[in-house]
């Protein structure tokens, strides 16, 4: 049995009615992306790259075209099957976080599991082994303003991460941190993603695509290039990150 | 598993909802106060109005369930008397016996002379009671009207044939004239005549306000001495004790003699009044069900301005968490769980204020009740029972709008909203 691509859009576009005047911001997709890639994709503002992630995030869905996730075709779903479908196949991560204030790390990042229907001690647990994961288990009762932002980002990779859904989907995720903890954070993506899981990453800057094994890039719509990254060995500087965040702690 | 997944989020919406009370405390406060308040008046009227029916019920049954009361005006009216009732006829001693012996369901009849004794008094010694209230009874009058001697004895039929000056004092009547020894073979000078005490009388229930039954003010003496004393005196209130489970027909029985004794025509209502303790309390019950009917649309006032404050507390509260609900709807939230988180907050918010409301009002009748010991309050079941529903029902109510308004935000343009 061949496992699907994790991704495959065909024809995906998207038209957004402004006044009497209509925006294609999408103009037309085919992206193919595998199991277990780590793609980023690159764009200056108002190629349409944030459209293409909310396609692919299933928080939108195409005025035409047909789009795949993990097999299953989901331009046509209704609202609550999607959030259904973005519950158990797609982990955001996102620019600012966007954590609950009153909440600690832990219940944040049960939070997904909650609209998964997991039995409180079981969401508890695996929630415990998400922050596990991003090496946060000893800030697990801290609330987001007691943390860094570096923290912070992990606290949402963790919840991106608890469902072990199909694609992690990072929007700038390293938007609003500094060159350090972005470097941190890019480290990170790169051994999860060498633990096997799909990761898109939405970017605007060169050096944080770079990290990525293969950068797609929109322009006006339509993609513009796709090309692969030098896979093995990958680049020095991120190769430091890796090794950097690789023996964490 | 639907459901599971339903009740965590249930809980999770109870729980946010707490959290996020907490974290407004002043806010959630003020805007409660209109359902806060609407529950405090709902509550603490119910229950004086309850407390007072209660011992008018409490009171009139005193007197038996199984009688039927006849007076020639109504027992219970608002308002002047009409022509037709000021010419009346008055209830005389023969309207009794007919009914004593016309009527197969009566049992025995106790017909009752009320003296006019207004700007008179009663005295003993130097112990004066103004304006006595003095009634002229057969012996029977002690089982119809269930009174109890406490000391001595009731008059006897000899003493009320031979017409002999002799009384029976209400507890009260006892109590001011005779503060200390016995009464019993004393002389009472009572409107100018003198009677001999043969025996008092158990105190009855107290009023509804705590105050004094009248009827333990009363001066029993035997009906013909009255008439003797009092020749021109004939309006008369009867009581007829009715056989075990025979009130209704003796209702009917009753009814028909009068109506025939007083020529009353078959097209003509009723020229006097009959009523039994439980047309008493129904009478009395419609006088509460209006103070109620009132009281309820004032705190309904109290509901619409606290379910508004709410409503616009919660639409600002979805506009302050646009962020949130977009989050949420990315992870997973479907329309129904974010319409039912902001359901519950609305409701937790106003069940809160009438439940605190509740509270209040049943500490506030506590500290009545120390100041007021003899005043009788009882919160009914359905007070509370409304002051728990009445509220979450307003949370519901004006909550919709603002819930539907968070489960239809669009993720994408929520999770972008600054």
């Amino acid at each position: 049995m061949s496992t699907p691509p994790v991704i495959r859009t065909l024809g995906l576009t998207r038209e957004f009615a402004m006044g009497s005047t209509t925006v294609r911001a999408l103009r037309g997709v085919d992206l193919v992306i595998a199991r277990g890639e780590y793609v980023a994709i690159m764009g200056p503002s108002g190629s349409g790259k944030s459209t293409l992630m909310n396609l692919i995030g299933c928080l939108d869905t195409p005025t035409e075209g047909e789009y795949w996730l993990n097999g299953q075709p989901v331009a046509d779903l209704s609202p609550d099957q999607l959030a259904r479908i973005r519950n158990r196949e797609i982990g955001f991560v996102f620019q600012s976080f966007n954590l609950l204030a009153r909440a600690s790390a832990l219940r944040n990042v049960e939070l997904p599991l909650i609209y998964g229907g997991v039995s409180p001690k079981e969401r508890r647990e695996r929630a415990a082994e998400a922050l596990r994961q991003v090496d946060l288990v000893d800030r697990m009762d801290h609330r987001p303003n007691e943390l860094s932002g570096g923290q912070r980002q992990r606290v949402s990779i963790a919840r991106a991460l608890v469902t072990q859904p199909a694609l992690l989907l990072a929007d700038e995720p390293t938007g609003n941190l500094d060159s350090k903890t972005s470097h941190e954070i890019m480290a990170l993506f790169r051994h999860l993603s060498e633990q096997g899981n799909t990761i898109v990453l939405v970017t605007h800057e060169r050096d944080i695509a770079e990290h990525a094994r293969r950068v797609v890039t929109i322009r006006d719509g339509l993609v513009a290039s796709d090309e692969a990254m030098v896979a093995a060995p990958p680049p020095p500087h991120a190769e430091g990150g890796a090794a950097a965040a690789g023996a964490p702690a | 598993m639907n459901l599971r997944r339903s009740l965590f989020a249930t809980w999770e919406g109870t729980r946010l909802a707490f959290e996020t009370l907490l974290a407004n405390r002043m806010r959630s406060f003020l805007t409660v106060l209109g359902i806060f308040i609407g529950v405090l008046m709902v509550v603490a009227v119910a229950s004086v109005l309850n407390g007072f029916r209660q011992s008018v019920v409490d009171q009139v049954e005193q007197f038996g369930t199984n009688n039927v009361y006849i007076t020639r005006f109504p027992m219970m009216q608002i308002g002047r008397r009409t022509r037709e009732q000021r010419l009346r006829r008055e209830l005389t001693l023969e309207d009794a016996w007919a009914i004593r012996d016309l009527c197969p369901s009566v049992e025995m009849v106790s017909p009752v002379l009320d003296v006019p004794t207004f700007l008179k008094r009663a005295s003993h010694g130097k112990e004066e009671i103004d304006s006595p209230i003095l009634h002229g009874v057969f012996p029977n009058e002690v089982e119809v009207a269930n009174r109890v001697v406490v000391e001595g004895r009731f008059f006897s039929d000899q003493e009320n044939e031979h017409a002999s000056p002799v009384v029976v004092l209400g507890f009260k009547s006892a109590e001011a004239l005779f503060p200390s020894g016995s009464p019993i073979g004393k002389q009472v000078l009572i409107a100018g005549h003198e009677y001999t005490v043969v025996g008092t009388l158990e105190k009855r229930k107290d009023g509804p306000f705590g105050d004094d039954n009248r009827e333990d003010s009363v001066f029993l003496a035997p009906f013909k001495t009255l008439q003797r004393y009092y020749p021109g005196e004939e309006d008369l209130f009867i009581a007829a004790r009715c056989w075990p489970e025979q009130r209704d027909a003796a209702l009917d029985e009753i009814v028909q003699v009068l109506r025939y004794r007083r020529r009353v025509r078959w097209n003509e209502d009723d020229n006097f009044d009959v009523g039994t303790a439980d047309s008493l309390i129904a009478s009395f019950d419609d006088i509460v069900f209006a103070a109620l009917a009132v009281m309820f649309l004032l705190s309904t006032v109290g509901f619409m301005v606290g379910g508004v404050g709410v409503m616009n507390i919660m639409l600002v509260s979805v506009r302050e968490r646009t962020r949130e609900i977009g989050l949420r709807k990315a992870v997973g939230a479907r329309r129904r769980d974010i319409l039912g988180q902001f359901l519950i907050e609305a409701m937790v918010l106003c069940t809160i204020g009438g439940v605190i409301g509740l509270l209040v009002a049943e500490g506030l009748l506590q500290l009545v009740a120390m100041a007021m010991p003899r005043l009788h309050t009882e919160t009914p079941l359905w007070a509370r029972v409304f002051a728990f529903a009445g509220s979450g029902g307003v949370g519901l109510f004006f909550g919709l709008w603002p819930a539907w308004k968070a489960a239809s935000l669009d993720p994408v343009e929520a999770l972008r909203y600054e």
